[in-house]
């Protein structure tokens, strides 16, 4: 691999990087791709550096996301619980699971998500009306925005819900590899009420944990290409960079609609990978 | 509602010095890669990062600031799992050692 096209790799994450610290997905739905199919890395050294730039995304964005107070840290821990369980669980069972199926029934999900999502306006609940939510678990949070300068109490409900969905949410990124994010935002926006920066915000702290988990296994097997890894994570850093001003420039209204057409787009690159007519995603 | 300003205290400068020392780390390695030329591209083990740093091994380089990257999640957790031990808040603590454990189990899983 030379110099230029380590240039030209940091370069290209730069977008996934930005992406993915707007919406809290992790960019592996375009690092992977990009790697295998633009430079012909094998899906091992990509998948590998793809899980070092979802830590650098999740990082680099969450450095300035928890400084605003977007991030809210309890309810990432709280939903990290049943996210990684679920994660193991779909690790064990993937060697028994249909691919074909699995990519089918995630990309329903994934335009039902879409559709809820576009449906849906901001849902707002003070603490207060919480409250017996919060007799359990309290999850409510503050946080400026970072376009409007307003400063918004909320509180967070559908506990349970919210438990169970990110459970089935982790164990198909443990079957698929991809997913977290895209499936954490809409959880925590539509069942949770919480408001959709603040849901971004967190499932960028979540997916580093989520990613973690794969990035030891494949540092102690020797499976992560160093330049590569170093190339994508610096790029990604300076995307996430780009991607956390994004998130102060557009409203909540304007990333929703994009949020949803990335998951229509998801959806429709899962269809075509289920029929097996491209090998990415 | 709980304020989250001793979490922000102690999870921020966490965040923020695991992404600059690493940034530096991954920087100095490409830059070294780039004089000395591509040529090992794994990464060194763990015990080796500090002997090959001191070789000006560009990889060593490369590798500590990688591993400095995955570690911050890692960082982040036990961070506020400190937090939560001081503010007394069982429920949490609790919860912040689950996830730990969680994740001790997946690698323990994945690396048999």
């Amino acid at each position: 691999m030379d110099v230029l096209t380590l240039l030209l790799i940091a370069v290209l994450c730069t977008s996934a990087g930005a992406i993915g610290a707007l919406m809290g997905i992790g960019g592996g739905l375009i690092i992977i791709p990009l790697l295998t199919l633009g430079f012909g890395i094998t899906m091992q050294e990509a998948i590998g550096a793809s899980l070092v730039g979802v830590i650098a995304t999740s990082t680099g964005a969450a450095t300035k996301y928890v400084k605003q107070g977007l991030t809210n840290i309890r309810l990432a821990l709280f939903l990290e619980m049943s996210t990684t369980a679920g994660s193991i669980a779909g690790a064990l069972v993937a060697v028994y699971t249909n691919q074909v199926v699995l990519l089918l029934l995630f990309s329903l999900l994934m335009v039902y998500a879409g559709y809820s999502m576009l449906r849906r306006t901001e849902l707002l609940f003070t603490p207060e009306d919480m409250a017996a939510e919060a007799q359990i678990v309290d999850l409510s949070c503050r946080y400026v925005d970072p376009r409007s300068s307003c400063e918004i109490d909320y509180g967070v409900g559908g506990l349970r819900k919210g438990l169970a969905y990110s459970s089935v949410a982790g164990m198909l990124s443990g079957l698929l590899g991809v997913g977290g994010g895209l499936v954490k935002v809409p959880v925590m926006n539509v069942c949770m009420c919480v408001p959709l920066k603040a849901a971004m915000a967190t499932s960028n702290f979540m997916i580093g944990v989520t990613a973690l988990t794969g990035a030891i296994i494949f540092y102690g097997h020797g499976f992560l290409n160093a330049y590569l890894c170093a190339a994508v994570a610096l790029g990604v850093f300076a995307g996430a960079y780009i991607g956390t001003l994004l998130m102060a420039k557009y409203s909540s209204e304007q990333i929703r609609t994009a949020f949803a057409l990335l998951l229509f787009v998801v959806a429709l690159s899962m269809v075509i990978k289920a029929f097996g007519l491209w090998g990415g995603a | 509602m709980r304020p989250q300003e001793n979490l922000c205290h102690v999870v921020q400068p966490i965040l923020r010095w695991g992404m600059v020392l690493s940034l530096l780390l991954m920087f100095t390695g490409m830059l070294m890669g780039l004089v000395i030329g591509v040529e090992d591209t794994n990464v060194v083990p763990l015990r080796d990062i500090p002997s090959g740093m001191l070789d000006l091994d560009p990889p060593a380089f490369l590798t500590a600031g990688l591993v400095l990257l995955i570690a911050t999640p890692l960082a982040r957790v036990l961070g506020a799992l400190c937090v939560f031990l001081g503010e007394k808040d069982h429920k949490f603590v609790l919860i912040s050692l689950t996830v730990l454990l969680m994740v001790v189990a997946a690698v323990l899983l994945g690396a048999a």
